[in-house]
């Protein structure tokens, strides 16, 4: 059964038509746009986010709801490469890698620094914020590492039956 | 996913059997729906096609898949 994200996916891609030309071209265009995508992701982001620390109070929420407008198409990305049997978890984190995810991850950080800055939280709340993020990144590594547990499993079960 | 091929070879093996049939990178083009860009991206080894395209190539140009890109 096809997924909303795979239609929706399927029309901006036009696989079979000829909105980016023939195949070689289509190619050329998926390689390109793919690069622009990565490239505008991690600009944007940047910029947003040091204009939200700069901006202060009346810039910072507009600002980071920007950055969660970026973010939501990421996740629709991981759902249809997911639906199309694409492997998500990285097999190994080389030094392109890190960097990438570094450059793409920190200005939402800094976005949540300029928001706890721009609102001038109490000491308390900051201290809460903070334990909050430790918190939650904690949760993020428990959750990749189980997720990786997992996909070993199923790729030695894989194994066994071939 | 990597399109090109390594040497170019398979993209001459494409330019001298459609010399062969007498076909110009325009005719080859039209005749299996692709841009003149696209046949010259091929013969120049810049462009692996897909497995449906190499097929229509293979039959336009009476020989198979294997000959050309085997």
């Amino acid at each position: 059964m096809t997924s909303a994200v795979e239609r929706l996916y399927g029309w901006i891609l036009d696989r079979d038509g000829d909105l980016y030309g023939d195949e070689q071209e289509r190619l050329r265009w998926y390689e390109a746009g793919s690069a622009t995508t990565t490239l505008q992701t991690i600009a944007v982001t940047w910029v947003v986010a040091i204009a939200a620390l700069v901006g202060g109070r009346p810039a910072a929420p507009a600002l980071t709801a920007v950055l969660i407008a970026l973010y939501v198409p990421m996740l629709l990305t991981v759902a249809y490469i997911q639906r199309r049997r694409v492997r998500t978890l990285p097999r190994r984190w080389g030094r392109r890698r890190v960097v990438l995810t570094l450059l793409t991850v920190l200005p939402y950080t800094v976005a949540a620094v300029a928001l706890l800055r721009a609102f001038r939280l109490s000491s308390d709340a900051n201290l809460g914020a903070a334990v909050g993020a430790a918190l939650g990144i904690l949760l993020a590594v428990v959750v990749l590492v189980a997720r990786y547990r997992k996909e070993r499993s199923r790729e030695t079960d894989t194994a066994d039956i071939e | 996913m990597r399109a090109e091929s390594d040497d170019g070879r398979d993209g001459e093996r494409v330019r001298n059997r459609r010399k062969e049939q007498g076909l110009t990178q325009v005719d080859l083009a039209q005749r299996i729906g692709v841009s003149r860009q696209t046949v010259v991206t091929m013969e120049t080894g810049d462009y692996a096609p897909s497995v449906y395209l190499a097929l229509r190539i293979a039959r336009t140009l009476d020989t198979t898949v294997e000959a050309l890109w085997g």
